[in-house]
């Protein structure tokens, strides 16, 4: 499970191009029911991956600025009113 | 005075043709100010050109606007050249404008076609440089002005389209002599951070001054040196700027700059649907293969002739009995030796084992069931002790209950 729990960070793009060449791979169908029953697993996870990447929550809208001390700061999009911004 | 009457038709066509005849009237250069500006749907530009005393109608059609290098708005200083002609629905003159210059920028003008041939020479306008858009991307960086329309409009439009995707703002200035530093060094700076997967930089419309940041080429070489796509986003539709040119992506406006960032999550749904679906097709159509090439397995002459089949069948059934046997032999012999150890524990626990301890059995005088209470016993019972090298008999002359507790105390006080 690990290994599928660190694929969180694969990309929505990734996943998509993983699951058509699984899909692919099963549609020739020429691997052995054993290999096929992990490739549909693998399939319905990628699947789950991608729908959970499509409707994960929503989006944060930040703002970078830049702190007095010079360092920069995020935060959330109209709160930075009178914060100086980066040159 | 002549007394041929014209019609109203035929009086402009002569006027038409008389302008249309005259050699300075076909290729003429004017200069004046650009007022009352209009850019109806069909894509033609209309405006008055004027001095300090006259002003002559203008249009610019469609096809000539793709000359233009900047945008023609309301007092701005030009110089038209085209062709003096008559509309005649109207019965106006007008100057049907084939190419125009702007009055004063001419050094700058040509500075700009200087480096932009030489940005396009080095190959930052290439086809084959541009990177293509990531599918969904999680998050976006957006240079531009924090507080302009153009930030405004590319955060509705993400939203309305996919609820998902991150933004980050850099907020730049997009016009001013600061402009292009920033923009550059935002562009450079979201490269260095490992979570942007896109950029998107711009900035709403304005005059040709205004954008001129995005013409910069601090801007452009800042654009193909980023290792994440951009988008360049900067005014209407009719405007281009270098950064255009050199992005991977052009948006005609900030909004169209968001639209061609993030599908609609429903668009990108129905494609895992679809592949989803393909899967389970696949995956059933795969198992009623291997369903059917089971039943022709089933068909295979051996499971039609049984005969050889029972024949190895009882061969392998000797074989299991043989092994069965073999397992009972051991078991058998490993009970063997839990038994004796059983015995052995059992000795240990025997009452004959305590008596040779110290301890003695209180009996009937006539039975074999030890009393385990008083109760069972009265004055003058005759009685059996029974210990490990013989028995007593003895005659009981009192009970006293109790528990031997009570018996140790009583023997401390008679002691």
């Amino acid at each position: 499970m690990g290994k599928e729990e660190e694929q969180q960070n694969v990309s929505f793009e990734e996943a998509v191009k993983e699951l058509e060449s699984v899909v692919n791979t099963l549609e020739a169908g020429e691997v052995s029911l054993e290999e096929s029953l992990k490739l549909f697993q693998r399939g319905v996870f990628l699947t789950n991956l991608c729908n959970q990447k499509l409707t994960e929550a929503e989006g944060a809208v930040k703002i970078l600025y830049r702190e007095d001390t010079g360092e920069l700061r995020e935060m959330p999009f109209g709160e930075e009113e009178g914060k100086e911004l980066p040159e | 005075m002549s007394h041929v009457i014209l019609s109203v038709h035929q009086l402009n066509e002569y006027v038409r043709i008389l302008l249309a005849r005259d050699p300075l009237l076909r290729q003429v250069r004017v200069r004046g100010e650009i007022s009352n500006c209009r850019y109806p749907s069909s894509g033609h530009i209309y405006f008055t050109l004027k001095d300090d005393q006259d002003r002559i109608r203008c249009v610019l059609f469609r096809q000539s606007t793709i000359h233009l290098d900047f945008m023609p708005v309301d007092g701005m200083g030009i110089v038209a050249e085209g062709t003096v002609s008559l509309y005649s629905k109207e019965g106006q003159y007008q100057l049907t404008v084939e190419k125009m210059e702007r009055e004063g920028l001419g050094d700058l003008h040509l500075a700009f076609e200087a480096m932009k041939n030489r940005l396009q020479k080095e190959g930052l306008f290439d086809l084959e440089r541009k990177k293509p858009l990531p599918m969904l991307p999680k998050k976006i960086a957006v240079v531009t002005s924090h507080t302009g329309a153009a930030v405004r409009d590319i955060l509705r439009v993400l939203r309305h389209r996919n609820r998902t995707v991150d933004v980050l703002i850099l907020p730049v200035a997009v016009q001013g002599a600061k402009a292009g530093r920033q923009i550059a060094s935002a562009i450079a700076y979201a490269n260095t951070r490992k979570d942007i997967d896109l950029i998107i930089t711009g900035r709403g419309g304005g005059s040709i001054e205004e954008l001129w940041a995005f013409n910069e080429e601090e801007v452009a070489r800042a654009i193909s040196r980023s290792e994440l796509p951009v988008i360049s986003a900067v005014g209407h539709e009719t405007d281009f700027t270098i950064s255009d040119f050199v992005a991977d992506v052009r948006a005609a406006t900030p909004s169209n700059a968001a639209e061609l960032a993030v599908s609609e999550t429903s668009r990108l749904l129905s494609v895992t649907e679809g592949l989803k679906k393909r899967l389970i097709d696949a995956m059933t159509r795969l198992l009623s293969d291997k369903r059917h090439r089971l039943e022709m397995l089933k068909n295979h002459y051996v499971f039609r002739s049984p005969r050889i089949l029972l024949d190895q069948q009882s061969q392998y059934v000797d074989q299991l009995s043989q092994r069965l046997m073999a397992a009972i032999q051991s078991d058998l012999h490993g009970k063997r030796e839990e038994m004796g150890r059983i015995v052995s524990s059992l000795n240990a626990l025997s009452p004959l084992n305590v008596l040779s301890r110290g301890y003695a059995m209180v009996l009937p005088g006539k039975g074999t069931i030890p009393f385990r209470s008083i109760r069972e016993i009265k004055v003058p019972d005759r009685l059996k002790l029974l210990m490990r090298d013989g028995r007593i008999f003895v005659t009981v002359e009192e009970i006293r209950p109790g528990e031997s507790k009570a018996w140790t105390s009583g023997q401390n006080r008679e002691g």
